[in-house]
């Protein structure tokens, strides 16, 4: 059974009138990369903020590593990592004097973490160079390695993925992922590039006006988003066998009315048509049709479709 | 806790504002003990009194106590630093931590005057207070250096630097409150001048002097050549325990408080 390391009840944060979080109850289990979806103003920061303890919760309770308190416990706090809105760098020390800082904050007794986390996040070259002098793609850099210094078992990234080139965007990626498979880690990551998270995340939280609206697996979120052509035949029968005689990895699915829906292939129209023709069976319709990662997430949070 | 002071001592050894304060407090020390010496000499006309008075310790604690406030306390949550400090040791640990380390530093402000002090007075020239502060009045008075009186002049410093800082202490839940080092500073110096002015006022109602009595702001507090060894513990106790108050403060404001 997959161990829950974090499960909200009922989440509220009011500022004055206005609930940032209202009601959020999500559960991560360990070494799932959850990614948390949402516009500017859903409540993504906000909930990360709770979870990190820098919020007080309204209302609700915050179940830490299997302990449950209106607001996690100390004990419980150390054992997570986070680079939550900006990187906390001191401009006028290096990047290593940055990390040796925070091992000290976090009393990590082994200052080889120090070069070996810097290696892992590309930095260990900086040498005497001032974090102030740094590009905002090497802050948040820094940042991540900051907050994996504890070793932490969950990790909390806001906007990780911020101001970082595209080759820094897939080095944050394979390290998020190796981090949940080769050591657990569970990773709870907002971002607004909705490609990158797909491709990150195993999990997805979807939050909006403070609320959790939908909470979805990766392979849920493909089959929601999956394109495919939908092809009909005035003998749906014959459609359907010619189709599974010459694709029959397609995994044809037969819809209400007898259309046929064909997942892998929806690029693949005028060779499906050629096949189809060349069996004597006459397509009355073939279309490619599917939501896109972008129609889908404007669908759950009642927004317009691309 | 440890793990928070360790942490910020490593951050102040490589970063400015608490090494430059310290710099500057030794730096002014020297420099206001000589020109007292010149007022005492005749070499500066009693004109120049006032402007020898900006390196005293009443100006330059009152001046840069806050800013240490402002940098120790304040900087962290403009940094975010603190983000990782709630995460590593909780907001009592952080609260404790800032409490020592700030005491710690502005203490260490006014240490130079009372060295200077030993040293001016090692040298047997004349001294003349361009301000009747309890280290001008030491250095004025004259008289040599032996093993007690090097023992007085260390205990009226510390007792002097102690309730200093405690007067200043009211910038610590300020610091929580307001998180902008600049603010703090602005508002920290002002409450320096305005500290005594507004305990001497209130030691003058009936019914607010004992009140005032159990405060650093009260005027027999202040260490002087006069004061007995059972003063001196009194104003140490007095500071410690306002210092130590104002920490309570800081950690009922800070306990629920939302961090950005």
């Amino acid at each position: 059974m997959s161990e829950t390391v974090l499960r909200t009840r009922d989440l509220t944060k009011h500022y004055g009138d206005h609930a940032a979080v209202h009601a959020m109850s999500i559960r991560l289990e360990r070494g799932r990369i959850y990614g948390l979806i949402g516009r500017n103003g859903a409540g993504k920061t906000t909930l990360m903020r709770l979870i990190a303890g820098l919020s007080i919760p309204s209302s609700g309770s915050i179940e830490l590593f299997g302990a449950d308190a209106e607001r996690p416990r100390t004990a419980d706090l150390a054992r997570i990592g986070t680079l939550i809105e900006s990187p906390s760098l001191h401009g006028g020390m290096t990047a290593r004097q940055n990390m040796h800082l925070h091992r000290l904050l976090r009393g990590v007794p082994d200052p080889r973490v120090e070069e070996r986390l810097l290696e892992l996040v590309g930095l260990a070259g900086t040498g005497r160079k001032k974090v102030r002098d740094f590009s905002l793609g090497m802050r948040q850099r820094l940042g991540i390695a900051l907050a994996l210094i504890a070793d932490p078992e969950l990790l909390i990234l806001d906007e990780p993925v911020n101001g970082l080139d595209p080759q820094g965007v897939v080095e944050v990626r394979r390290l998020v992922r190796s981090l949940a498979e080769e050591r657990g880690m569970t990773v709870l990551i907002s971002s607004h590039n909705l490609p990158e998270l797909f491709q990150t995340a195993t999990d997805y939280l979807i939050v909006e006006g403070g609320e959790l609206r939908m909470t979805l697996t990766l392979e849920e979120l493909e089959a929601q988003t999956q394109q495919y052509l939908e092809v009909a035949a005035a003998d749906p029968a014959a459609l359907l066998t010619a189709l599974e005689e010459a694709y029959p990895e397609a995994e044809a699915r037969v819809m209400p009315g007898g259309t046929v829906r064909l997942p892998h292939h929806a690029d693949q129209a005028e060779q499906v048509l050629r096949t189809l023709v060349s069996a004597d069976v006459w397509p009355t319709r073939l279309a490619r049709e599917g939501e896109s990662l972008e129609s889908f997430f404007l669908s759950v949070i009642g927004g317009e479709r691309a | 806790m440890i793990n928070q002071l360790r942490a910020d001592l490593y951050a102040i050894g490589r970063t400015g504002p608490v090494l430059i304060c310290l710099a500057v407090a030794v730096l002014a020390a020297a420099l206001y003990t000589v020109l007292q010496h010149s007022l005492a000499a005749g070499d500066l006309g009693p004109e120049a009194a006032s402007g020898v008075q900006v390196l005293s310790d009443a100006l330059m604690v009152s001046l840069m106590g806050p800013l240490l406030f402002g940098a120790l306390v304040a900087q962290p949550f403009e940094t975010k630093s603190v983000h990782d400090s709630l995460l590593a040791s909780g907001r009592g640990a952080f609260v404790g931590a800032k409490t020592v380390l700030t005491a710690a530093a502005v203490t260490a402000l006014s240490l130079p005057y009372g060295i200077a002090v030993l040293i001016g007075l090692a040298t047997e020239q004349e001294f003349a207070p361009a301000i009747p502060t309890a280290f001008s009045q030491l250095l004025a008075a004259g008289g040599g250096l032996d093993g007690g009186r090097v023992g007085e002049i260390l205990a009226i410093t510390a007792a002097m630097a102690v309730l200093t800082t405690a007067k200043l202490s009211v910038c610590l839940p300020l610091a929580f409150v307001l998180r902008r080092p600049l603010v703090v500073m602005a508002i920290g110096f002002v409450w320096g001048f305005l500290a005594d002015l507004i305990g001497s006022t209130a030691a003058d109602v009936e019914g607010l002097d004992a009140l005032v009595h159990l405060t650093p702001f009260a005027r027999d507090h202040v260490p002087g050549l006069d004061s007995t060894g059972g003063d001196l513990v009194g104003t140490l106790a007095v500071s410690l325990v306002f210092i130590a108050l104002m920490g309570l403060v800081s950690w009922l404001i800070f306990r629920r408080a939302d961090v950005k």
